[in-house]
């Protein structure tokens, strides 16, 4: 625990009494600060008025992992909340500040997934789990050799060296999940897709997917070609309710997309999927969110060559001056969220993007904003 | 001397104060004042001039980070401050009741300006929005107006968010830029 640091908490429908002396007590103790809703660690608030329950549920479902502090007459049981009783006592609110502190991600344990940290702690299902972090902590645990491998860049003529070039993605865990996705989202049902000793599941819709796999996990099966007689099936809801019960409290929720994106690099280690050809034009139809999970190398000056003018993956990797595999990475990732436009090289040859006047300014800019965000 | 100026736009509370403090660090001053009007339902203080920062390069250049007040009584300073930028990231919440409506109405008002630079939009508080529209949603609504530009969810006090936004702006620009 880190006694030092200052908890941002929110109060939220509380009376003028009580704000007032959180006020005072933030200003003199420093032990907390008080923000708005959306800036905030957790929240606190008044369980006692009418709309508390209705304020619990759009809290725990808009932001499942924050910690909620109830301020009420009577212990709540509201599952996950941190009970305050009125009048507010200073020693009880600190105490329940420094459970508030010992929970937030920033502290949980190395290497701990933050999102089985968060689960631990707060006891929440799949259903109210915090994606958004979790995505985000996703950006560093994996060096560029796990996203795009170490192969060297090969003549495009050598078949040979094609040939080694290419996977299958229906031999893995990758195809499983691509034809889930869009079976679930084109017939609104769910989907459940078989594992050695486990198992994934797609919720109603196919916008998430709910596991006990950490990243880790995810990532060795991934690298792994999977049995033919493990296949996945589509389920309803109750189908779905049953299955997830199966798998115990222990849920992580992934955005389908993010899942995909990153079962993609770690497939793909740097190959290229079968079903672009090497010498097709590829062109961004979207930019991927590259916010969110982990971001292959080179991948920003990739996404805007391909999103200006269609380029062959050879090709966009000499425009750029870059390893060929960092290409081959991005665009197999991008094809698997269907991301990609292609077409035959017969079209004209994609010309050179135009030089901004600013260049040099851009470029040191671009320098110091990768260096910064690296801090 | 050129003024190199990057703008950030977008309607109220979408964290275009937070994104430019986020980016420019002590650089970056605000003129928010408490809210009196409907915005107040949103947030407790709002922008009322300009958000401003400064990105410093070791070559001794200075980058100008302005940020537009949300509000449309003072869309007057729009296209003042946009004259010699270089781009517009344009921040939308998803939590507002009609996203897709922002983004156009931004869009077309800065038309001439993303014509002539680039754009970046960034979507703040997707996780908290009840029924997040997706990227492809949003992607579509550019579409429509002509446009493709990078979309990327963002929190705006996260600044590998908001400077992943900022870098690929710069790319649109040029996707020959080299750090």
């Amino acid at each position: 625990m880190n006694p030092g640091l200052c908890i941002k908490l929110a109060a939220v429908e509380v009376d003028a009494r009580t704000l007032a002396a959180l006020t005072l007590l933030s200003q003199r103790s420093g032990r907390f600060s008080l923000t708005d809703i959306n800036q905030a660690d957790a929240v606190l608030l008044d369980g006692d008025r009418p709309e508390s329950i209705g304020l619990y549920e759009r809290q725990r479902c808009s932001h499942p992992g924050q910690p909620i502090l109830l301020l009420s007459s009577h212990e709540s049981c509201l599952r996950g909340v941190v009970s305050l009783l009125k009048p507010l006592q200073i020693e009880a609110l600190f105490a329940a500040l420094n459970a508030v502190r010992d929970h937030l991600p920033r502290h949980a344990a190395p290497g701990k997934d933050t999102a089985a940290g968060k689960e631990a702690v707060h006891g929440e299902t799949a259903e109210r789990h915090e994606r958004a972090g979790a995505a985000r902590a996703l950006a560093d645990q994996f060096a560029p050799e796990d996203l795009c491998g170490s192969s060297a860049d090969i003549d495009p003529h050598d078949a040979g060296a094609l040939a080694a070039l290419r996977f299958d993605p229906e031999h893995f865990l990758l195809g499983r999940l691509i034809h889930a996705r869009h079976h679930t989202a084109q017939q609104h049902c769910g989907a459940r897709i078989e594992l050695p000793s486990n198992l994934l599941l797609l919720d109603i819709g196919g916008t998430r997917c709910l596991t006990t796999l950490s990243a880790r996990q995810l990532r060795g099966l991934a690298l792994m070609p999977l049995d033919d007689g493990l296949g996945w099936q589509a389920i309803d809801a109750l189908q779905l309710k049953a299955a997830a019960d199966t798998l115990g409290t222990t849920l992580h929720a992934w955005s389908i997309e993010l899942l995909i994106w990153q079962i993609a690099l770690w497939t793909a280690r740097g190959r290229l999927p079968l079903g672009i050809a090497p010498d097709a034009l590829v062109g961004l139809r979207r930019w991927p969110n590259l916010t969110h999970g982990s971001l292959p190398p080179e991948a920003l000056r990739i996404a805007a060559l391909l999103s200006h003018q269609p380029h062959t993956p050879f090709a966009a990797a000499r425009r750029l001056g870059i390893p060929q595999r960092y290409v081959f990475a991005f665009v197999g990732a991008c094809a698997a969220l269907d991301l990609l436009t292609l077409t035959h090289t017969d079209a004209a040859p994609a010309a050179a993007p135009e030089q901004h006047p600013a260049r040099g300014l851009l470029s040191k800019l671009l320098g110091m904003l990768r260096r910064n965000s690296k801090h | 001397m050129h003024h190199h100026k990057i703008v950030f736009t977008g309607p109220v509370g979408a964290g275009k104060t937070t994104a430019i403090r986020t980016l420019c660090g002590a650089n970056a001053l605000g003129t928010d004042a408490a809210a009196s009007d409907m915005t107040r339902t949103r947030k407790e203080t709002t922008t009322v001039a300009l958000d401003y920062g400064t990105l410093h390069l070791n070559s001794g250049e200075t980058i100008h980070v302005y940020g537009t007040p949300g509000q449309e009584r003072f869309d007057f300073m729009w296209e003042i401050l946009t004259q010699g930028g270089i781009g517009l990231v344009l921040l939308l919440d998803a939590t507002r009741p009609a996203p897709l409506n922002d983004l156009r109405f931004f869009v077309n008002v800065f038309t001439a300006y993303v014509e002539r630079t680039a754009l970046a939009v960034g979507i703040t508080r997707s996780d908290l929005a009840q029924s997040p529209l997706s990227l492809d949603d949003y992607a579509g609504a550019l579409r429509s107006l002509d446009l493709v530009a990078p979309i990327f969810e963002v929190d705006a006090r996260e600044r590998r968010d908001i400077s992943l936004l900022v870098q690929a702006l710069l790319l649109q620009l040029d996707p020959g830029l080299a750090a």
